[in-house]
């Protein structure tokens, strides 16, 4: 009897897929608890019909959809989301509803450049009342995502499921970052710019542990749930101030990734939306990252010459209102190419470095995007790359040789090439009155030894007064954040710290050289409403450009 | 220094250096140039008018650039022979071709500005290397500030200051604003025990500091001394009771820890970043001064003076020894003694010393010459 009603049902089945042109779009909806949940068991309740494509989270208030929440539905094979939430008004926690409309329009924007379409994201104000309503928008949302056709495909979603992770190699991690040759002597947590505002961070305190819980109990467990491992900056000031040669921040790394399989992540800034955004464009959508390159601007894609631009047009929406224009960075870099008779190309299938990726210990993420990076240098046959960022140049220049052994490609940052180039008189500058003084990003200082280009670059604008604040080069202090791990209450007192010397010297305007001491810096001194101008280096140079 | 340079056996050459060695053990000719005093050597009776009334004025080396002295001068005050120098580089009449006020003022009519350097030749049977070392640049662990920062010395300038016949008289006068300083800090290992410098233990420091500290305890009862350490290597009889002297009976602060960066505050004191490792806490400490233990680093030199005696160096840049021979280089007939060959404290360098003497004299007087142990030539 069993077997003669299952057959039919398997026929039905087949009769159901056969007809597979009609594409089912995966649909996860927000709603919140006060106004459009009520609004969903309106419709509900008066038997209002809308597509069960539409899978309903509750949440407490719209304000609490986090970016994060989008963009891994997205990765998961949503292919639309939208977030309902009360009238602007109605908000049962007064201005939940208005932080929400603030976070869509910069999520938007990112997801736009991500090559995720506009119309997959859609917040619409639903109240308790309007069960008609709620039908409405979910039906022609559907239909829309419908036309719209799927977001990833299949395989698209499956390659990013991940192995069993591999247990690491102790012996290989003693060896390539010296731990074991500890003296104990703490001249890294003395120097540790963490360790002077949090006194649980100790880089000595760390590795110890380390040792006693691995050959104690042949476990590091312990240590890999302690916050400690996530709060290093990887700014280096340890590898530099140690006498026995230990590379720490390699050491953190490597704690992070094995912390990453065991599910710990630490507490990501921005919650966490930076890295999934990093991780997003591993998945190999058609991006829109070049809308910025203006048409006074002259690039060519046939040039042997790339212009590396990093992940600033993703910051430029997300760090707008903190005075930061990471952008600029990159027009500007542009022009000044341009004026050394550089027309280089920039390539719309670049992605991420995933410098911040492999900080923080997910060096899968890293490979993939590094996989992908070099796949288009060959593609495109360029020789020389040219980076503005700092920690784009540091993970091409060091990073990519490490992990993958072919990088046949000469590479340059800025300030090198400015550098050069001025000292050669090929770059006209004019004059520029003012007091200005310079921030050490640690990716060109402490990692990579390049103190003297960005001084000689600077002071060769006429006129310019560069004031050196009480600790720099070397001895430089960290922006706060490297990879958007840990902003906590420390980090804004060291960037308060930071901010306080370049006012000592009397300077108007600090100079940056990395987006993130721009944004990092910019945030913290609208926070202080101090008087003092950050700003990218790059502007300086365009200005006394433009007197020459 | 007298007794030796008043022995009618030895002869010194100071002011001197070596240009050339040729021959083998028993039987060597050294040519040594006599660089120019622009001074008559047996004419001069070492009054020092002449040094009173240079109008000259260039830092000490002596005294570590914390004084001046004239361009007609003694190299200190206890210098052999007693017969003053002038430097060529400072010295108007030398450079500008104007000034002669020393030919004036001296009375035996000792000056001699047309003076050149002589080579002199000597054939000697046996070579003792003695050239001493140098104390670390400390400026060039830029973390500490050393150069940058007034308040932050190194341990020979301390010596200077504390010494009743330096600069200050002996008073430990910051040299920022001139008054006394209370607060007194010694940070050890600075460019020894270090990768990036120099990977070896300078073996002095521990023990100097402390007797250091002990001074300016002595000196000014109301000062606080702070000494920062990585380990106390406080090994010779007698110098661990003496360490815990300072600790218990002057009450010097020993805090284990190595100092991470100096940095100068508003009124110009330098501040501490350290790890107190006892008390597993990162803290800072502002003191008044601070007196960094240079490492001993091979003296300027040492490669090319190797080079021409033909020895070999260690990887640290100090003459090679054996351990089983210490005094003996790898060529026959020449000696090591002191801290050409590696960090050495005044008694064990002394000791070192004799031995090399008597190694030396075994070759000029070859009946009594063994064979020694170890790497010979």
């Amino acid at each position: 009897m069993s077997t003669v009603t299952k057959q039919p049902r398997k026929a039905e089945k087949a009769e159901e897929k056969a007809p597979a042109t009609v594409f089912e779009p995966s649909i996860l909806a927000f709603a919140c608890n006060w106004c459009s949940y009520a609004g969903a068991d309106l419709a509900g309740v008066s038997r209002l019909q809308y597509p069960p494509n539409v899978k309903l989270i509750r949440v407490m208030c719209s304000g609490r959809v986090s970016p994060i929440f989008v963009l891994e539905a997205f990765k998961k094979g949503a292919d639309g989301v939208i977030i309902t939430g009360c009238h602007i008004g109605d908000c049962h926690y007064q201005d939940g509803n208005v932080k929400a409309e603030t976070m869509f329009k910069k999520l938007a924007e990112v997801l736009r450049v991500l090559g995720v379409e506009p119309e997959r994201l859609r917040l619409e104000w639903i109240s308790a009342s309007e069960g008609q309503r709620f039908a409405t928008i979910m039906t022609e949302f559907t239909e829309k995502v419908r036309k719209l056709g799927p977001l990833l495909s299949p395989e698209q979603i499956k390659a990013q499921e991940t192995g069993p992770a591999e247990s690491s190699d102790l012996k290989e991690l003693v060896r390539e970052t010296g731990v074991y040759q500890c003296i104990e002597c703490g001249k890294c947590t003395g120097g540790c710019l963490m360790a002077r505002f949090n006194p649980q961070v100790s880089p000595r305190l760390a590795m110890k542990n380390f040792f006693v819980s691995y050959f104690s109990h042949k476990q590091p467990l312990k240590l890999l749930s302690m916050d400690e491992v996530w709060y290093c900056l990887t700014c280096e000031t340890c590898h530099y101030h140690c006498p026995a040669g230990v590379d720490f921040a390699k050491f953190i790394v490597w704690l992070r990734s094995e912390a990453i399989k065991l599910g710990k992540t630490g507490t990501p800034t921005h919650g966490g939306v930076m890295h999934a955004m990093m991780e997003f464009q591993a998945l190999g959508l058609k991006q829109n990252r070049l809308d910025w390159v203006d048409s006074s601007a002259q690039v060519d894609e046939k040039s042997d010459t790339m212009y590396y631009v990093g992940c600033l047009p993703y910051f430029e929406p997300i760090f707008t209102e903190t005075g930061a224009h990471p952008l600029a960075m990159a027009r500007n870099t542009l022009k000044i190419l341009n004026a050394l008779g550089i027309k280089p190309s920039v390539y719309e299938g670049e992605v991420c470095c995933g410098h911040d990726l492999y900080w923080t210990g997910n060096i899968e993420g890293f490979k993939k995007l590094a996989a992908l990076n070099l796949e288009n240098i060959q593609k495109t046959g360029v020789k020389r790359i040219i980076f503005s960022c700092p920690e784009c140049f540091y993970t091409y220049k060091i990073l990519y040789p490490q992990f993958f052994k072919t990088v046949e490609v000469e590479t340059v940052h800025m300030m090198q090439l400015l550098d050069e180039k001025i000292k050669k008189g090929e770059l006209k500058l004019g004059r520029l009155e003012g007091k200005f003084t310079f921030q050490d990003p640690c990716r060109l200082g402490r990692l990579l030894a390049i103190y003297d280009e960005p001084r000689r670059v600077l002071k060769s604008v006429k006129g310019l007064d560069l004031q050196c604040m009480e600790e720099i080069r070397k001895e430089s202090i960290c922006c706060g954040s490297t990879h958007w791990v840990s902003c906590s209450s420390y980090t804004k007192q060291l960037q308060k710290y930071r901010l306080g010397q370049a006012v000592d010297t009397g300077a108007s305007t600090l100079l940056t050289a990395c987006p993130k001491c721009q944004i990092h810096l910019s945030c913290a001194a609208k926070d202080l409403k101090t008087k003092m101008k950050i700003q990218d280096y790059t502007e300086i140079i365009v200005q006394a450009m433009e007197q020459a | 220094m007298a007794a030796c340079s008043d022995h009618p056996n030895i002869e010194c050459l100071t002011y001197s250096a070596v240009r050339e060695v040729s021959g083998n053990a028993g039987d060597f000719t050294v040519t040594v140039a006599k660089r120019p005093r622009y001074i008559n050597e047996s004419l001069c009776t070492g009054c020092g008018e002449c040094t009173e009334k240079c109008p000259g004025k260039v830092p000490d080396e002596f005294n570590l650039g914390l004084a001046k002295r004239k361009s007609i001068f003694f190299h200190f005050a206890q210098a052999v022979p007693r017969i003053p120098v002038i430097d060529p580089t400072a010295c108007l009449m030398l450079t500008k071709g104007k000034c002669g006020v020393c030919q004036k003022k001296c009375g035996a009519g000792a000056i001699d500005f047309k003076q050149t350097e002589q080579l002199v030749k000597a054939r000697v049977g046996t070579i003792v290397v003695a050239t001493g070392f140098d104390i670390y640049d400390a400026s060039l662990a830029t973390e500490y500030g050393f150069g940058r920062i007034k308040n932050v010395l190194s341990s020979l300038q301390y010596e200077r200051l504390i010494s009743a016949s330096g600069p200050s008289g002996g008073h430990l006068n910051k040299p920022s604003d001139g008054k006394p300083a209370h607060k007194i800090a010694y940070v050890l290992c600075v460019g020894s025990r270090d990768i990036t410098s120099n990977n070896y233990c300078s073996a002095l420091c521990c023990m100097y500091a402390a007797k250091d500290a002990m001074l300016a305890r002595e000196h000014d009862a109301g000062s606080e001394s702070f000494v920062f350490y990585t380990d106390t290597r406080c090994s010779g009889k007698g110098f661990w009771q003496y360490f815990e002297k300072a600790r218990s009976e002057y009450g010097v602060n020993f805090i284990r820890g190595r100092v991470s960066r100096i940095t100068e505050d508003h009124s110009g004191n330098p501040v501490m970043w350290y790890e107190d490792t006892k008390q597993r806490r990162a803290k800072t400490l502002t003191a008044d001064m601070v007196i960094l233990a240079n490492a001993i680093v091979p003296a300027f030199g040492t490669d090319k003076l190797a080079a021409m005696l033909g020895i070999e160096l260690d990887k640290f840049g100090f003459i090679a020894t054996n351990s089983f021979s210490p005094t003996d280089t790898n060529r026959d007939g020449i000696f090591v003694a002191g801290c050409v060959g590696g960090p050495r404290d005044i008694a064990e360098a002394v000791a070192h010393a004799s031995a090399a003497a008597a190694r030396a004299a075994e070759t000029v007087t070859r009946e009594a010459a063994v064979p020694a142990i170890g790497n010979r030539g």
